[in-house]
């Protein structure tokens, strides 16, 4: 790798082709060394002059939670190798129904296509409508109506068809 | 009762002069929420830039599954319906503000991220929802406007919060006439923003209530308190706080306490 002046300055540059190209992830691979870059969409890399924002507070499994629905993640009786992610595509706040007088979009066991509403990302306002982009039946609810989500996270996993 | 003038979209077309925003006007009298008519009306690519106004609306929404409450008649109440606009979500929702802002007039000021205050109270609210339909990417603003209310009519817990433009005005707002207005503000912001992105964030900052003043925000379930020393409009507040130390809040997960 070259010197660190010089890696910053490329990571700088990287981060600019980002912003201007509106990408997400950028991953570099030249011999041994390997850099992956990754921002949410629509949300810039944090100021680097000024000290990060606290870092994301851990994922609470939904399990037992009341009201949710959502069941705990049993990586023993279906392989988690078995399932799909459905991950979220941007920070934000995560809501299971289209309002709160709403069923929620999904719940344990329902049939999904790729084209399936399964949940609000708000973010600034913007409330997103996520879709499924698998088929198959959903296994499990990793998140609680609500819940401050990352860019990345797992919101569900589906048992493919 | 509010006795008021009804919202006509012969009325509201008439004389306008827009390119996109406003191409089509239709008026409820009675919705759910014209969000929800948006999300059907943007199933067809047709219908880019129609404006929905309803005189009520039944389960209107804001943020975080608040009802947004108007009653009939008492309000600008409307979706616009955008199909594949070249403004990225946190752009479109952005520089819906500062339409909104300049369509109100009066030294609105935009409350981060996009509500926009008359005297520190509220008095308009945005709720963009987006979604992907087919292959085209679909956005319905949905605006809200306090017209006619009277102090009463808003609930007790939103007294000190919440106004309407004529209670600050102390005069009779035409309703036929602040549509219009605000179909063109957006429809000119809409334009501008595709090519000059840095236009909306200067007009966006000028007209932030935060900078240069105390904020307390919640991020993540903690408050922080301190002095506003940057607006990011896509990214965040900044805040030199209390306690020592700089930091800057990201939007999505952060919302504002008290001024």
């Amino acid at each position: 790798m070259a010197p660190e002046n010089s890696d910053l300055k490329m990571v700088k540059e990287l981060i600019a082709i980002m912003k201007d190209n509106d990408l997400v992830e950028v991953k570099i691979e030249h011999g041994e060394d390997k850099l992956c870059l990754k921002r949410s969409a629509g949300q810039a890399v944090p100021l680097a002059s000024l000290p990060q924002a606290a870092p994301p507070q851990g994922v609470t499994p939904a399990a037992n939670l009341p009201g949710t629905g959502a069941q705990p993640p049993d990586e023993t009786a279906e392989g988690k190798e078995d399932l799909i992610d459905i991950p979220s595509p941007m920070v934000g706040t995560f809501y299971e129904a289209a309002s709160p007088d709403s069923d929620p979009y999904l719940q344990i066991g329902s049939h999904v296509n790729p084209q399936s509403v399964c949940c609000i990302i708000e973010a600034m306002k913007v409330m997103n409508e996520i879709k499924a982009e698998v088929s198959g039946t959903l296994s499990q609810i990793l998140v609680r109506n609500g819940q401050a989500v990352e860019y990345g996270q797992v919101l569900f996993r589906v048992k493919p068809d | 009762m509010i006795r008021t003038e009804s919202l006509n979209p012969d009325k509201i077309r008439e004389g306008l002069q827009t390119r996109h925003i406003g191409s089509q006007v239709v008026v409820f009298d009675s919705t759910s929420s014209t969000n929800d008519l948006a999300a059907q009306y943007g199933r067809n690519p047709d219908n880019h830039g129609l404006a929905i106004f309803a005189e009520q609306q039944e389960a209107g929404r804001g943020r975080a599954g608040h009802r947004w409450l108007s009653p009939p008649g008492a309000g600008i109440l409307c979706s616009i319906v955008l199909i594949d606009s070249p403004l990225r979500s946190e752009l479109l929702s952005l520089t819906a503000a500062v339409a909104l802002a300049e369509a109100i007039g009066g030294g609105a000021r935009i409350k981060w991220p996009n509500d926009i205050l008359l005297n520190g109270k509220k008095v308009s609210g945005i709720l963009l929802d987006a979604s992907v339909c087919d292959t085209h990417r679909i956005h319905c603003l949905g605006i809200g406007i306090n017209c006619h209310q009277g102090r009463d009519d808003f609930p007790e817990s939103l007294r000190d919060s919440a106004t309407s433009l004529d209670i600050e005005t102390g005069l009779r707002v035409d309703r036929v006439v602040l549509a219009k207005r605000l179909l063109a503000a957006l429809d000119l912001w809409m334009e501008r923003a595709a090519s000059d992105e840095a236009a909306v964030v200067q007009q966006w900052q000028q007209a932030s209530l935060q900078l240069a003043h105390r904020v307390t925000l919640c991020f993540n379930g903690e408050r922080f308190t301190g002095n506003c020393i940057g607006v990011d409009p896509q990214h965040g507040l900044i805040l030199q706080l209390d306690h020592g130390g700089v930091r800057m809040f990201e939007a999505a997960h952060s919302s504002i306490v008290k001024e």
